[in-house]
């Protein structure tokens, strides 16, 4: 995948995670809602903020592949 | 759950007549779990496991060949559903009927692969479920024998069922998900493992993990 | 929630990086400093990463989202008072993705690093005993009932201190150089995380930083009791020095005797919750 794509997806789930911190003072109804949106999208938004940092935008060296 | 301060909140009750599933906070964890490693057993392709030539430096790759593929997949697909089925029942016979079925597709899963070592293994884990299968529904039926009912949603909470039917459970479930045996004869190392092999360790992990919710219910 | 959880995996990797710090002084190294952890973590998310040819994909990248989805929810049981069955639940899981980390990349050191994970599955009973023997004292798996039961009875650790060692040996055993942690042992390089590097294992040191944290948080809420936060952390701290002191002075166990000693504790514990039963 591209970095830009990287970087929607880690700002997706952001939103997301963002919502569910204020999930009580908003009045989101089902308590438990919240906390699944929690468990499933934090992954996602760890691995894609490392791989947006981490994809470069330039062509990158060939890898060590042993002697 | 049943008024007992064990497994968390009830969420969803799926009846068929008189057999009556549920799913408590805690079945539904393991429920979704399953479906994920269900799904993850459809879409992945098969590890090239590498080995060493014993006494080189050479390494080589081991390809899963298409009808073996086929087969172990289809076999990871069953026993997955197998477990989904077993961590929802809300019916001490059910719970061992799908827990004898992870037991023979386990097998199957461990038959699939050509080798004679592995089929010589996949035979043993056979026997070791046939045993086991005596105890599991042994402990149905000593728990049949002493309450009239196999319901869990009637024996929750009473601990009318012996101890002695509770302990063939666990021992019948310890025998049917065979994940240590399978360790313990160090087979793994030959069969290529990801993601069928892995189906075994879910199902086994996850239906100890129901025995053990079961026995602090009823 | 996630306002707690992002603070928990820094805390949990400095709290790594403590346990590093402790193990060096006692060793007479100066060791690492005590952000090393998050550092390295930092690190490998910059390093460049790609997906082995002979991994299971999509498997392989799965499996490290499994890992910290299941300690995001563990988080979340701990914390909301949820049911102990649960974490222990989330124990098992966390088997079945050490297990699966080691067998999605087709490489032997993370296969057998998975069949150790499979075997010290024995570290997993303990647990139960724990789990077991805290339902018979208390009469309820549910943390807030168990912390409610300690502020009119005192503390689980004094009156029921041999469950407080099981589920000591329990975090012992998830620790890094443990006497119990077969499953990284060098000689079979890094276990079953030998092929996950980069941003996958960046992904992985954030699992266990929360892992860490919820381990040692668990603790003492189920054996101390609800603290405000910052005697809370600092019962944590306590506790992790403890565990590297332990980790610093024993050896690594070969595999069958780490599983053997699981084992003896775990009867042990057995006898004392029949008599429990049997008594109260």
């Amino acid at each position: 995948m591209k970095k830009e794509s990287y970087l929607i997806v880690t700002i997706i789930t952001a939103i997301i995670l963002g919502v569910a911190a204020f999930a009580v003072p908003i009045g989101i109804k089902p308590g438990w809602l919240p906390v699944i949106a929690v468990v499933l999208t934090f992954p996602v938004f760890v691995l894609a903020l490392f791989l947006w940092w981490n994809a470069s935008n330039i062509e990158g060296d060939f890898p060590f592949t042993g002697y | 759950m049943f008024n007992l301060p064990i497994e968390g909140e009830e969420l969803f009750v799926l009846e068929f007549g008189d057999i009556v599933n549920y799913f408590s906070l805690y079945t539904t964890t393991l429920f979704l779990f399953a479906t994920a490693f269900i799904i993850i057993a459809i879409i992945a392709r098969p590890e090239r496991q590498t080995d060493i030539i014993f006494g080189t430096d050479a390494v080589y790759t081991k390809e899963v060949s298409p009808d073996n593929l086929r087969f172990q997949r289809f076999m990871a697909i069953a026993c997955g559903l197998a477990t989904l089925g077993a961590v929802c029942s809300g019916d001490l016979f059910n719970f061992c009927l799908f827990t004898a079925l992870i037991g023979i597709t386990n097998i199957g899963i461990v038959a699939g692969v050509n080798n004679r070592y592995v089929l010589n293994a996949a035979y043993n884990y056979g026997i070791v479920a046939m045993v086991a299968t005596t105890f599991l529904f042994g402990g149905a039926a000593t728990a049949l024998g002493s309450c009239g009912t196999l319901s869990i949603w009637e024996l929750a909470g009473l601990g009318m069922v012996p101890l002695a039917a509770k302990m063939f459970l666990v021992l019948g479930v310890m025998g049917e998900g065979m994940a240590p045996f399978y360790i313990a004869k160090a087979e793994i190392t030959r069969a290529p493992g990801a993601p069928y092999v892995l189906m075994i360790h879910v199902s086994s992990l996850l239906i100890f993990l129901r025995v053990i919710e079961i026995i602090l219910t009823v | 929630m996630i306002t707690l959880i992002l603070p928990a995996v820094f805390i949990g990797l400095l709290f790594h990086g403590i346990h590093r710090k402790v193990i060096a002084r006692i060793q007479g190294r100066p060791g690492p400093p005590i952000w090393q952890e998050i550092l390295h973590t930092l690190k490998f998310s910059f390093k460049q990463t790609w997906i082995p040819k002979t991994a299971s994909m999509p498997m392989y990248v799965f499996i490290v989202a499994v890992s910290i989805a299941i300690w995001t929810g563990a988080f979340y049981i701990v914390f909301s008072g949820g049911s102990l069955l649960l974490l222990f639940a989330v124990f098992m899981l966390h088997k079945i993705t050490e297990h699966g980390l080691g067998l999605s990349s087709g490489s032997p050191y993370g296969k057998f690093g998975a069949i150790r994970s499979v075997m010290s599955a024995a570290s997993e009973i303990p647990l139960f005993a724990t789990i077991a023997g805290i339902y018979v004292v208390t009469g309820s798996l549910m943390i807030s009932d168990i912390t409610k039961y300690q502020e009119i009875h005192g503390p689980l650790l004094i009156h029921a201190f041999p469950i407080a060692i099981a589920l000591y040996i329990v975090i012992l055993s998830k620790m890094h150089y443990g006497p119990f942690s077969i499953i990284e042992a060098k000689e079979i390089v890094s276990g079953n995380r030998t092929e996950h590097f980069g941003v996958w294992r960046a992904g992985l040191e954030v699992a266990y930083a929360l892992k860490t944290f919820v381990l040692l948080a668990a603790f003492v809420l189920l054996f101390i009791g609800a603290l405000p936060w910052y005697l809370m952390l600092l019962a944590m701290l306590i506790l992790l020095v403890s565990l590297s002191f332990v980790c610093a002075f024993t050896p690594m166990l070969s595999p069958f005797d780490a599983v053997a000693m699981q084992t003896v504790i775990t009867g042990i514990l057995a006898v004392y919750i029949i008599i429990l039963g049997v008594m109260g």
